[in-house]
């Protein structure tokens, strides 16, 4: 156990304390449904990484410390622009109404998409990246990115936390907001940086396949299972965490990558919660 | 004194203007009837009072710490989200007045208890808009502002709707509603307006 505990500590620690605030964070856009932008993001942000390794070999400084001790922190700021500019997008689409906003986030996802593989393709360290983070091997976590993910996590727990009742109530309803004299706009305009921070921090470490899982499965499988909505976010909670806690035995007794394992995991649950909100209705 | 008052106000959408020069003034103890054709512009003067609409010119002045309780025309409420007609009236009460009822005082005012537990989502029309109504007392609201809430409702709901304004009018609480049966609520109107072409008239007065 204590060895186990060594190897994978801090990468348990880190999925553990990153997990519960990607899935409030996709529970969030599942009430305002705009649960694409949960695709949407961490494909922005994966061309964002890409991006970084592609232009890492253009600052020697730079470049040797990415080579000697792991992650600087261009390779953060890219991913966290690259998402915020996706909600951007978003935001803008919605502004110009030209087209639905969802068919140009779509146009976006497939460009960053075909981005992301072009840098990679041209980055000396991407394919070796490829394999490690974007397959979602939390394994190879070093303190520097343990310590990124907490700061940010907590931030955005904190914001998440503080604003919830805005949050809520400008899901749900956002005129209520209003009415309420809540800080509606300041909020929102907030939220794109957050989640940008959040999901472009969990590309960054844990990886798009395990960020992706996460954002969007808990949340589905809670609405199944919760009428109310703080049974609904804290169900969405537990799963996650139950999620990554049990795919870290389940990705070593089968041999897989982990982030793909908790996707699967996470797929289960969202499957059972359909069947037993199957039977209840029955 | 004033609650809310616009003044030269224009209103509008994305630089378009629906209504021009809008000036309206709602004092404690109104009771205002908004009509008007559709497109008229009633939903646009009715959310300028809110404060969710940028004005395109002019000004808003609203009294300090003023509580205000919004039902809207109609609400998407979609079936699958989780939350419940409990957390909806809930809501009311998260502003910074806090609640002065509590939830199942509030549903009772409408005659909703029973439905507490069930998900908005699920609620017919008319259910939907008495608990819109009760979130919307729960913080015993100086103003109410209703659009159209009994739009698609049966007469029993109705009745029940009306009753809620009747006694917030008789508590001294101010009510603005958009409405397209102004007669139904004559015994309680204190002003009529009218939003037509852009422009707001007062072409009655009617003593309450």
């Amino acid at each position: 156990m204590r060895d186990y505990l060594e190897l994978f500590g801090l990468s348990l620690l880190a999925s553990v304390i990153a997990a519960p605030v990607l899935a409030l964070c996709g529970a969030l856009l599942h009430l305002r449904r705009e649960a694409f932008l949960g695709v949407a993001v961490p494909q922005f942000a994966t061309a964002g990484v890409a991006a970084a390794l592609w232009l890492l070999p253009s600052f020697p400084a730079l470049h040797r410390s990415y080579l000697e001790h792991g992650h600087p922190p261009m390779l953060y700021l890219l991913p966290f622009a690259a998402g915020a500019a996706c909600l951007a997008l978003l935001a803008y689409g919605m502004r110009a109404s030209r087209a639905p906003a969802a068919s140009q986030l779509a146009g976006g996802f497939a460009l960053a998409g075909a981005l992301a593989y072009v840098f990679l393709a041209r980055a000396p360290s991407g394919a070796n990246f490829a394999e490690t983070v974007l397959r979602g091997e939390v394994l190879l976590l070093d303190l520097h990115d343990f310590q990124a993910l907490a700061a940010v996590s907590a931030a955005g727990l904190a914001f998440l936390g503080a604003f919830r009742r805005t949050l809520l109530v400008g899901a749900l309803d956002p005129e209520q907001a209003y009415a309420l004299r809540m800080p509606l706009r300041a909020v929102n305009r907030s939220l794109p940086m957050v989640l940008g921070a959040v999901i472009g921090c969990g590309v960054m470490t844990l990886g798009p396949i395990l960020v992706f899982a996460l954002l969007f499965l808990p949340p589905i499988g809670a609405a199944l299972l919760t009428r109310g909505l703080r049974v609904f976010l804290f169900v969405t909670a537990l799963l996650a965490l139950l999620v990554v806690i049990l795919a870290w035995p389940a990705a070593i007794l089968a041999d897989l990558p982990y982030g793909p394992t908790a996707g699967l995991l996470a797929g289960s649950f969202w499957l059972l919660a359909a069947v037993v909100h199957r039977i209840r209705r029955s | 004194m004033d609650l809310v008052a616009l003044e030269q106000a224009s209103l509008g959408y994305d630089g378009r203007e629906v209504i021009a020069g809008a000036n309206l003034r709602v004092c404690a103890g109104d009771f205002i009837a908004v009509v008007g054709p559709n497109g008229g512009g009633k939903s646009t003067l009715l959310r300028a009072l809110l404060g969710s609409v940028p004005l395109l010119a002019g000004r808003r002045r609203a009294a300090p710490d003023l509580r205000v309780g919004y039902v809207p025309q109609e609400h998407e409420g979609a079936r699958d989200l989780p939350w419940t007609a409990r957390d909806a009236v809930a809501m009311g009460g998260w502003g910074r007045a806090g609640a002065a009822l509590s939830v199942a005082e509030a549903l009772d005012r409408v005659a909703l208890q029973a439905l507490a537990a069930a998900r908005f989502g699920t609620l017919s029309g008319g259910q939907k808009q008495r608990v819109l109504l009760a979130r919307a007392l729960v913080c015993d609201p100086q103003l109410l502002l209703l659009d159209e809430p009994v739009s698609g409702v049966d007469a029993e709901a109705q009745a029940a709707i009306y009753r809620a304004l009747a006694d917030q009018a008789r508590a001294g609480g101010a009510v603005v509603i958009v409405t397209h049966q102004p007669d139904a609520l004559a015994a309680w109107t204190t002003r009529c307006v009218r939003a037509e072409h852009g422009r707001i008239s007062i072409p009655t007065a009617t003593a309450r």
